[in-house]
């Protein structure tokens, strides 16, 4: 490969470089702001953010938490209503709502606010996410499935199919996949 | 009946070992039914290099290097590595971008597909289905002419720069900087022990650039030779191995509702996997051989890689691959752009007047 006199030269070049970058990297020619990390390192950035988010959403719902704990179910979906207003299209609110719906037996609806939630933030199905709900959201699932594919076999509905889909698509979430 | 010899030994020990660790990666940390699946690694991969922000997708897939550098292990110690291409470049590139379309579309590669189906996952029917109509149409398309060109040999070392980009992945991964980004929920978060990802993909590349093992060339040549073709019967080997080591590991759920990672909406996973047979039968191999071919020098190969690398960060930003939900309108619409492309393709590349019957 090295023929003659410029070939010497590039490889010279070469090493020169690879040099430079050493010499840079080990801070040699100061200590560079983008080594230092003039941002914020964007991984504790992200860390931070994740648990803020979380803590934030705890902390913000849990009147509506109260509420639900002390059976009063029916204020506790007046306050999703209002924070429907505040933080439109927020999955927190829609996964409380359908705790709410379905302790009162509303079933359809109640599947289709978890799974419109698990739809939006996966967190929800996720061991390692502080928001999870996995026990709740399997103990739905089991239950419902059998009771809604008996139900279909006396009517069937476009509200009970749909009920399905919801809970086949929550299962599996559950079931994990790369998503 | 295929001639029992020593290569056709070494296709049934790559497919057996391709099903085994393909299970096993999954047990050991790989998402569930993922242990190895070229087209969401290398969305995962590509979201670690910040060509899409799911922040659920994110991670360096070890597995992906290892796959490389087991090919060039395999080559060079074997006098096969050869810096070749020039062939269809830029196709080849959209090629690889169409790939992941269609496997994101599907959710998963042709190497996934077979781990769902051993897995129990009777979702995946339908994307064999697809998958065979696929490779059907593209030895139909050969049949036709269709033919991208030779590869040629090229200058010294222009097969190395895709194998150099993957030893830069490999310092990330080992590095870990700052800029690069690494899950800590999602399926990109669940991952197998990043030095034994990297030995399994080093073995499997190893093994598959030995044997030349592909899942869609078994296909290609089942559907053209049958039994007597030695690839299909490593398919064979991976799938009862595959199977065996689900069942033994409790991975086992047999049905079609509940499965991880999966969807129901059948048409579309037929035809994301139809596209993905078709495309590969064209450029000569599925996903996880072109990395493989990449790694003895390839270069045209390589632009397959750097296809889909770039399709791995299109499907997630432009909200085009699937999920437990089912196919957005993006990602039907992106599904019929890529049968699109491959019919172009093949009007385009198809050699008139020399076949019998063929236009003049």
């Amino acid at each position: 490969m090295i023929r003659d006199l410029f070939d010497k030269f590039l490889l010279l070049g070469l090493v020169a470089v690879a040099v430079a970058i050493a010499l840079v990297l080990g801070g040699f020619f100061g200590q560079d702001d983008a080594l230092i990390t003039q941002k914020r390192n964007p991984a504790v950035e992200r860390a931070m953010q994740e648990k803020a988010r979380s803590a934030f959403l705890l902390e913000t719902y849990q009147p509506v938490e109260h509420l639900m704990l002390s059976d009063r179910h029916a204020e506790a979906l007046l306050k999703l209503q209002e924070f429907d207003k505040t933080f439109p299209g927020e999955p927190h609110t829609m996964i409380l709502r359908g705790s709410i719906l379905v302790t009162q037996g509303v079933l359809s609806e109640g599947l289709a606010q978890y799974a419109a939630a698990v739809k939006i933030n996966g967190d929800y199905v996720d061991e390692k996410s502080s928001l999870h709900r996995r026990d709740e959201i399997n103990q739905l699932v089991e239950s419902a499935v059998p009771a809604i594919r008996k139900s279909l076999q006396v009517a069937s509905t476009p509200t009970l199919e749909k009920s399905l889909r919801d809970a086949y698509y929550l299962q599996s979430r559950l079931a994990g996949g790369c998503e | 009946m295929p001639v029992f010899d020593r290569h056709f030994w070494l296709i049934v020990v790559s497919g057996a070992t391709l099903g085994l660790l393909g299970v096993l990666l999954a047990v050991w940390g790989n998402p569930d039914n993922s242990g190895i699946c070229v087209s969401c690694f290398v969305e995962n991969s590509a979201g670690a290099l910040g060509l899409h922000d799911n922040p659920r997708m994110q991670y360096i897939r070890p597995e992906l290097i290892g796959f490389v550098f087991g090919a060039i292990l395999s080559s060079r110690l074997l006098g096969e590595f050869r810096s070749r291409g020039g062939s269809a470049v830029m196709p080849r590139f959209f090629s690889g971008l169409f790939l992941i379309v269609g496997c994101a579309v599907f959710i998963g590669c042709p190497i996934k597909l077979f781990l769902r189906l051993t897995a129990g996952d009777l979702t995946a029917l339908v994307g064999l289905a697809g998958l065979i109509i696929g490779v059907w149409f593209g030895i139909r398309s050969l049949a036709a002419g269709v033919h991208l060109g030779r590869s040629e040999k090229q200058r010294d070392g222009s097969g190395l720069w895709v194998p150099a980009l993957f030893l830069l992945l490999l310092v990330l991964v080992l590095v870990k900087p700052a800029f690069v980004r690494f899950s800590v929920t999602g399926s990109a978060a669940l991952h197998a022990p990043a030095l034994i990802s990297l030995a399994a993909g080093l073995f499997l590349g190893f093994l598959a650039q030995r044997s030349r093992f592909c899942v869609t060339a078994s296909i290609r040549d089942f559907l053209l030779m049958g039994r007597r073709a030695p690839l299909i019967w490593g398919l064979f080997a991976f799938f009862i191995v595959a199977t065996a080591t689900s069942v033994a590991s409790g991975g086992f759920n047999f049905g079609y509702y509940g499965q991880p990672g999966s969807h129901h909406d059948v048409f579309w996973s037929l035809l994301g996997m139809a596209l993905v047979g078709w495309l590969s039968v064209i450029i000569g191999g599925c996903p996880f051989r072109q990395l493989i071919k990449a790694g003895e020098g390839d270069s045209d190969a390589g632009m397959v890689v750097l296809g889909m690398l770039v399709g791995g960060g299109v499907v997630q930003s432009w909200e085009i691959a699937a999920t437990a939900a089912g196919v957005n309108s993006f990602g039907k619409v992106a599904v019929l752009v890529g049968i699109a492309f491959v019919i172009i393709l093949t009007l385009f590349y198809r050699e008139r007047g020399t076949v019998p019957g063929s236009a003049t």
